[in-house]
């Protein structure tokens, strides 16, 4: 079953086109890639279906858990996030001055279901959902090894730690769809390899559909079920991390027409 | 200048610096959510001291009553203030928006004086309490007293709104990184709405209380707003208890040159020492020296 279908999908800005006529589906549950050279248009097509940018022409379709169908291309984000998609940015942007554990917290009050004044009396409406967002928060912070932080303000933690908060902070919000923008930039080797471990127990563990784009092929090689090759706005490529790696439009379009 | 004396102006200047602490909370909130000196602010707290008035003398509602009326007014004063003459901004230079603050600021001004006119007005005697209490010596007027409580119980209520509520946490999460909170899931229009209300609802306790205690007219706003506008730059622009502590030590320094005997020039001290803080810590008491993102 596919949770996002897209069509037709294109971009311009002035007289450039970003993103032109794309074609794609993620099937929910779904590991999927997307990969292509610097400028490709990953980034864009991560903004459009996060709600970041309005499509010039196309749809989006998004199939929730429940099966409900909604069309979401320009939609605002913070009503994207509110139909569970999330995402991480390719320069980590958490809130920076907050802590951990505010981090994640924040993410997750956008479920919250009590008033400014139940808050300000702590009626036991308050009391029960706070105590559920602390022991859910203090779960995912376990999870992605921060639970020991979660006190700290996020600007202090190691980079590899930020880009790990990040995405613990993607999920908190409680999305099933998750867009992960160059997740293992900068890390080392170890880090990486630690990373794409992390990701897999994290789907699980949620029941999370997650969409990566990353520049390291052994990377996304390893942990993509699917994959989708971006050049110049257009797919020029899609299938299993194996067809992909012998596919001769991919090569050219990496390596140039000699290769 | 004896101690009974200083301790005296002390408590003067601690019960003035709240009211400019309480206005300075709206600058700084403001201006750490979307980086705008609204320069509206204090004709806000001119909109509550005259809504104050009117309940109390027009409708004839006790004191405390008339400053919940005042809030609520104020409060959707400001929501919709942003929501005309800011949101349809948001995206212009900023200078666009400080300048459109100034037109409003004068709007505000000069609509008031056409409804009311241009006369300074006070409050009937003692609707603020108006009694001595003598400690130790002291005489201390009630009113100041009120004027301490309230502040205190004002920011306590706001510090708990801001580290504790869902959208407190939004509004600082607004606040690092808009586009960021927008992608999990917050609302940022709906954020920014809820920081002018909180704002202009401080300026409207600010302004009953002055109104109370002086007297009222439609340019009463100016020299307060631009003190606050002074606390909140010296406690450190964007950061609240920088602006709770800049309003108190702003207060007590005006009161303290009063008292040695150059209460001419007490506003000459505010905008100097305005100055040595932007020459020599730029960014304010308490403020954090953060690098523009490029």
């Amino acid at each position: 079953m596919a949770v996002l279908d897209v069509k037709n999908l294109s971009k311009s800005f002035g007289g450039l086109k970003a993103v032109s006529d794309v074609n794609l589906y993620v099937k929910k549950g779904e590991l999927l890639g997307l990969i292509g050279p610097n400028g490709a248009g990953k980034t864009t097509i991560f903004n459009l279906l996060t709600g970041v940018y309005v499509p010039t022409s196309g749809t989006i379709e998004l199939t929730g858990s429940r099966g409900e169908r909604a069309e979401i291309g320009g939609m605002k984000p913070y009503l994207t996030a509110r139909h569970g998609i999330s995402r991480t940015f390719q320069n980590i942007r958490l809130f920076k001055n907050m802590t951990v554990l505010d981090n994640i917290l924040v993410a997750m009050h956008q479920n919250a279901r009590y008033t400014l004044l139940e808050a300000i009396f702590r009626l036991p409406r308050y009391y029960s959902q706070e105590t559920r967002f602390a022991e859910t928060a203090a779960h995912i912070l376990a999870l992605v090894g921060l639970d020991q932080k979660a006190g700290e303000l996020a600007s202090n933690l190691p980079y590899g730690e930020q880009r790990k908060l990040e995405i613990a902070r993607a999920i908190a919000t409680g999305a099933n769809v998750i867009f992960l923008d160059e997740p293992a930039a900068g890390m080392n080797p170890s880090e990486t390899d630690e990373l794409a471990s992390l990701i897999v127990n994290l789907k699980d563990e949620y029941d999370l559909t997650i969409i990566l784009i990353e520049h390291d092929m052994k990377f996304v090689m390893g942990l993509c079920e699917r994959i989708y090759v971006l050049d110049f706005g257009t797919i020029i490529a899609e299938g299993s991390p194996d067809e992909i790696k012998h596919n001769k439009r991919v090569i050219q379009a990496y390596l140039g027409e000699e290769a | 200048m004896s101690f009974e004396e200083f301790l005296q102006q002390l408590i003067n200047g601690v019960s003035i610096g709240s009211i400019y602490a309480l206005a300075a909370l709206g600058y700084t909130m403001v201006y750490g959510i979307i980086k705008l000196i609204n320069f509206a602010h204090g004709d806000i707290l001119m909109v509550g001291a005259y809504v104050g008035y009117a309940c109390i003398v027009v409708l004839h509602m006790p004191f405390l009553l008339a400053m919940v009326v005042a809030v609520a007014v104020c409060g959707l004063l400001g929501v919709a203030i942003e929501k005309v003459a800011y949101r349809p901004l948001r995206h212009a230079p900023r200078i666009t928006v400080l300048i459109t603050a100034i037109g409003v600021s004068f709007l505000l001004e000069y609509v008031m004086m056409a409804l009311v006119g241009a006369e300074s007005k006070a409050y009937p005697d003692g609707s603020f309490g108006n009694g001595q209490l003598s400690v130790a010596g002291l005489s201390i007027n009630t009113q100041q007293l009120y004027v301490v409580a309230v502040t205190i119980i004002m920011m306590i209520a706001l510090q708990y709104i801001i580290k504790r509520t869902k959208i407190g946490k939004a509004m600082r999460a607004v606040s690092s990184d808009a586009d960021a909170a927008q992608l999990m899931g917050i609302s940022v229009d709906k954020t920014i709405s809820f920081t002018f209300l909180l704002g202009s609802a401080l300026a409207a306790v600010a302004g009953v209380m002055m109104g109370a205690m002086y007297t009222i007219n439609p340019l009463m706003g100016m020299q307060p707003g631009l003190k606050a506008f002074i606390a909140a730059v010296f406690g450190g622009i964007g950061s609240i208890p920088g602006a709770m502590l800049g309003g108190i030590l702003l207060g007590l320094i005006e009161t303290l040159v009063t008292a040695v005997g150059f209460s001419a020039y007490k506003d000459l001290a505010a905008f100097v020492i305005l100055i040595l803080v932007l020459l020599i810590r730029p960014c304010g008491i308490l403020g954090k020296n953060v690098r523009e993102k490029v």
